[in-house]
């Protein structure tokens, strides 16, 4: 135990609660065919809190990768040092070299770069790291063992990453009464007298040392039986897993498990556990539900239902909690799209007096149902969609490249380290007072990755018609939804409203989102549709906003019923203003800004004018009928339909 | 790890040599393993792209398929392992000596995988000049890079589809002319790059750019084992291989012998092989059945369809060997508009082989 190090660590068995991420952690730590462990949970739940005790009873250290982490401090890089003085190449080490024989810890793994998370677990898995960079090419061994955490569980993270994880526990927050006030009562404890905490918990945590020492020898020898292997290809088939690393990391996790406890036969029980530790994660999802009849049958194949004994017994709360959980979900997911139908219609009536209150918010319409993003799954549609390679030397410093520009965006490090071997050499034949010399072949550039934002421009019309038939609950609704669904920060929201008396910007393009909520529940309404006015406005406006901001994808969402009935010059009485509006609307010619026309007719209602104008402006178009199905499938038949229509 | 020799800097790699499991016990597969043979056999395929769900053996197979691919003779001390046999395909160096009358020294040497890992740099994989002794000598002196290293081997790229645009475009060149070309700071060198480029990508991440799909010669989807049975088989030979590495391959040391020893033969059987005229008409009407877009998928096919031959020891292709190995040169050429999901129809093929 390396208690030098930092004596007054938070001894391990005194985390409350949190036995999944605990056994979790020690199988990981008995056995060495476990390499991966990744913990999900919100924040403040003593996710690092228990990976760093873990490094203290082992008596390994924690490397810890830092978000921002370059290629060059994660591998290794040349030695600037050696180079400079004796024009020797040597590898400076990196966090995976530090890492060997410890603990690597990344923190928001979701949010890594995937490059790099892919360049980690590899070096992980594979047990070593191979270098091709800056004058180096070498590769070295690294043993160790990746926990990572996530914030929160429905943040995205690929599936090919998720299925290299071996193990992968959910963690809530400790909710019932008494487990609070004996973490806090613990903590308190501990502030009080850091030593005295620790020397009470030496024992227990010596035990567990203990414990895993034990498990590891009985690992060691152990070859799982056929009827353990069967029972395991079964349960991994039933559920549909792809691939047959969980079949091997299950197998693997039941074996330890037992061996925790001592044994060498593997039950009933371990394998439950071990399905649910290793196989949960592993399951396919759909739009972010569970596909979960499979996993009763998982159950129901190892010989147990979920009312089963053997599942109550298990040895805390959270572990049972956990096994029900995507059960629960499934039931949200299914009760809960429901439960905001009857509100939002709920919503509607009450607003028969109350004109502007916010209409509940209901299933949105999904931006990029039909960009390649898309297509991809839901995956790309959210944050990674915004990154990109940026050339304008802003963003964030990924990594470094040869350049053949005149002013380089320089990388001094890879430059530095680019020149460092000659310049022993270039000393001896030039004479200069320069410490170091650099010449143009050693010039890098940076490469930049920017995560370029949206704008949404949310165009509505608050003449009377729409206030006529309530449908501004609704459309505020829709408007919320559809910022709930897409707004990630960075991105900016416009709201611009328009009717007879006035069209007003009443929200410039801003981060200020929480502004929109004020706007929505006071808005000034007027009688008649000036939509022809509002259309140039509209076109003014972004033609100089995308000059402004050229990275940015622009969404305007046009909100009306297409009832033009007010031309460009308002005497003007010879004009038919929906012709005027029509032909506005088709001589729009912004490339990078898309339209989406959000119709607030009824849909069995005849006139459609707004649809003319979604054709005419190029615009994806929805009905706020549209907008209000539940099921996605619906959704997509009824995109299907319009765009057959279309 | 480095030492300095003759001005320049050559690694010694600190890594043990990683137990591999073995390539003849991978469960299944067997489009894969296929496809990665022929490739062995005839390197003028073109190598192969592996598209495959998560956690169905693709790195494990090409990475342990150094155990069992063949010696062949290089020049010794040569850094582009260059044929002694063509003195053609050979690098300046060699071809200099050659020219001068200096007979080179030669040793057998077994091909190998090297892996080009996803942080590779630039200069690393075309390798750089080493300006220090051109500049000392006059004399140029290559710095040579990972496509070097690959010349006569297998490159393989886990995870191509994630790999920097620009690296893609270095591979490609090299891949297409066999021939790495490096024209940086007014200095112009080149050196033979021939390799099988064996690529592996989960269709999950993204796909890949169509210009780089229609270099891979061949192409195989694969997917996990569905059968309960399978799935054990596979648990079973994994365990025990992790319990007790260096036994497993000694246990199955003959199963790998005899595998290379059946590439051998089928390398050496290659050149006689002989394809009639009407095989070679089934191939174009194949190829025109199926729509594709110029010559490389025919030229693919024949070569594939000998090797194909050569592997089951015969010196004559049969329209088996056509059947067999079409699927994996034409799946990932069918021509596809954006979002439309063909696939490849086996029936179809049969059809238009009249099987």
């Amino acid at each position: 135990m390396s208690g030098n190090v930092n004596p007054t660590y938070y001894p391990f068995s005194a985390i409350y609660g949190m036995h999944q991420a605990k056994k979790a952690l020690m199988c990981a730590m008995a056995n060495p065919g476990i390499k991966a462990v990744l913990i999900r949970g919100p924040s403040g739940t003593g996710k690092t809190l228990v990976a760093r005790s873990l490094g203290h009873i082992t008596g390994k250290t924690i490397v810890n990768v830092p978000l921002n982490v370059t290629d060059e401090q994660l591998f290794g890089c040349l030695d600037i040092e050696t180079a400079v003085k004796e024009g020797r190449i040597c590898l400076q080490e990196g966090l995976l070299n530090r890492a060997d024989g410890n603990i690597l810890y990344m923190d928001d793994i979701n949010l890594f770069e995937h490059r790099i998370i892919t360049g980690v677990i590899d070096a992980v898995l594979s047990r070593k790291v191979r270098i091709e960079r800056e004058n180096m090419s070498t590769s070295y061994d690294v043993d160790t063992v990746l926990i990572a955490t996530m914030n929160n569980s429905d943040a995205y993270l690929s599936p090919s990453i998720l299925d290299h994880f071996d193990i992968c526990v959910n963690i809530d927050s400790e909710s019932d009464e008494t487990g609070r006030t004996e973490i806090l009562l613990r903590g308190l404890e501990y502030d009080a007298d850091p030593d005295a905490f620790v020397e009470k918990y030496r024992e227990q945590d010596q035990e567990i040392h203990d414990r895993i020492v034990n498990a590891s020898s009985i690992v060691e020898e152990h070859m799982p039986d056929e009827n353990l292997r069967r029972t395991i290809a079964e349960v991994c088939n039933k559920m549909g897993i792809d691939g047959h690393r969980g079949d091997l990391t299950a197998t693997n996790v039941a074996i330890t498990l037992a061996a925790m406890d001592g044994r060498t036969d593997v039950n009933e029980d371990d394998i439950v556990e071990a399905s649910v530790l290793c196989l949960n994660h592993r399951v396919k999802t759909v739009r972010g539900r569970r596909v979960d009849k499979q996993q009763k049958l998982a159950r129901s194949t190892v010989g147990f239902n979920t009312e089963s004994p053997a599942i109550t017994k298990l040895p805390h709360e959270s572990i049972k909690k956990d096994d029900v959980a995507p059960t629960d979900a499934v039931l949200d997911a299914e009760t809960g799209p429901s439960d905001n139908k009857d509100e939002s219609r709920l919503g509607s009536k009450e607003a028969e007096d109350v004109i502007t209150k916010i209409g509940e918010t209901f299933k949105t319409i999904d931006l990029f149902e039909d960009t390649e993003a898309g297509r991809r799954g839901q995956s790309s549609a959210r944050g990674k969609r915004f990154q990109q390679k940026s050339g304008d030397r802003a963003g964030r410093y990924i990594g470094s490249r040869m350049t053949e520009e005149k002013n380089p965006d320089l990388a001094f490090d890879a430059t530095v380290r680019a020149s460092a071997p000659y310049q022993i050499k270039r000393h001896q034949e030039k004479d200069t007072d320069m410490a170091v010399i650099i010449e143009k072949s050693d010039m890098r550039e940076k490469i930049r990755e920017t995560r370029s934002s949206s704008t949404f421009l949310f165009a509505v019309d608050t003449s009377g018609s729409l206030i006529i038939r309530n449908r501004m609950v609704a459309v505020k609704g829709a408007i919320l939804s559809l910022l709930k669904e897409h707004y990630v920060k960075k991105d900016r929201v416009g709201f611009l409203t328009f009717n007879e008396k006035a069209i007003t910007m009443l929200l410039q393009p801003s981060r200020e989102v929480e502004v929109i909520y004020k706007l929505l529940d006071d808005l000034a309404i007027g009688r008649r549709t000036p939509l022809s006015g509002a259309l140039q406005y509209i076109n003014d406006y972004m033609s100089m906003y995308v000059k402004k901001r050229p990275n940015d994808d622009c969404y305007v969402v046009l909100v009306t019923d297409g009832e033009a009935n007010v031309p460009l010059d308002p005497n003007d009485e010879k004009t038919d203003p929906l012709k005027e509006a029509l032909e506005i609307a088709g001589k729009i010619n912004l490339p990078t800004v898309k339209w989406i026309v959000i119709d607030t007719e009824k849909r069995y209602d005849t006139v459609h004018h707004s649809k003319e104008f979604a054709d005419a402006l190029h615009a994806r178009y929805y009905t706020l009928d549209d907008l209000r199905i539940e099921t996605y499938e619906e959704i997509n038949l009824v995109r299907t339909a319009n765009a057959k229509i279309i | 790890m480095f030492f300095k020799e003759n001005g320049n800097f050559r690694l010694i790699i600190m890594t043990t040599n990683t137990l591999l499991f073995p390539f003849v016990r991978v469960v299944g597969q067997e489009k894969m393993k296929k496809a990665l043979l022929l490739n062995i056999i005839d390197p003028g395929i073109g190598g192969v792209l592996i598209k495959g769900e998560k956690g169905t053996a693709k790195s494990t197979s090409v990475r342990s398929l150094a155990q069992i691919l063949p010696e062949r003779p290089t020049v010794v001390g040569c850094p582009f392992h260059c044929d002694p046999r063509y003195p053609k395909r050979m690098c300046m160096q060699c071809q200099e000596k050659v020219n001068a009358g200096i007979q080179l020294e030669s040793k057998m040497m077994p091909m190998s995988v090297i892996e080009l890992p996803l942080s590779a740099t630039e200069d690393r994989v075309s390798g750089t000049l080493d300006l220090e002794h051109v500049l000392k000598t006059g004399e140029k002196k290559f710095e040579p890079g990972v496509l070097a290293q690959a010349n006569g081997n297998v490159l393989y790229v886990d995870e191509v589809n994630l790999l920097d645009d620009h690296i893609i475009d270095l591979l490609l060149d090299s891949a297409a002319m066999g021939v790495n070309y490096i024209e940086r700071e007014g200095v112009s060198f080149s050196h033979p790059a021939k390799f099988i480029l064996v690529g592996s990508m989960n269709p999950e991440e993204g796909s890949l750019r169509p210009q780089l799909l229609d270099r891979f010669g061949l192409c195989v989807d694969i997917e996990g084992e569905k059968d309960v049975n399978v799935r054990m088989e596979v648990i079973e030979r994994r365990m025990e291989f992790d319990r007790n590495p260096e036994k497993y391959l000694e246990d199955c040391g003959s199963d790998i012998e005899a595998m290379r020893s059946k590439i051998v033969a089928a390398r050496e059987l290659l050149p006689e092989v002989v394809m009639d005229k009407k095989i070679v008409h089934d191939i174009v009407m194949t190829s025109i059945h199926f729509n594709m877009e110029g010559h490389r998928a025919d030229i693919t096919m024949m070569r594939a369809a000998k090797a194909n031959a050569a592997l089951e020891g015969r010196k004559e292709v049969t329209k088996e060997d056509l059947r067999t190995i079409a699927p994996l040169v034409l799946a990932h050429r069918l021509k596809k508009r954006a979002f439309d999901n063909v696939t490849f129809d086996e029936k179809e093929l049969d059809l238009c082989l009249g099987m």
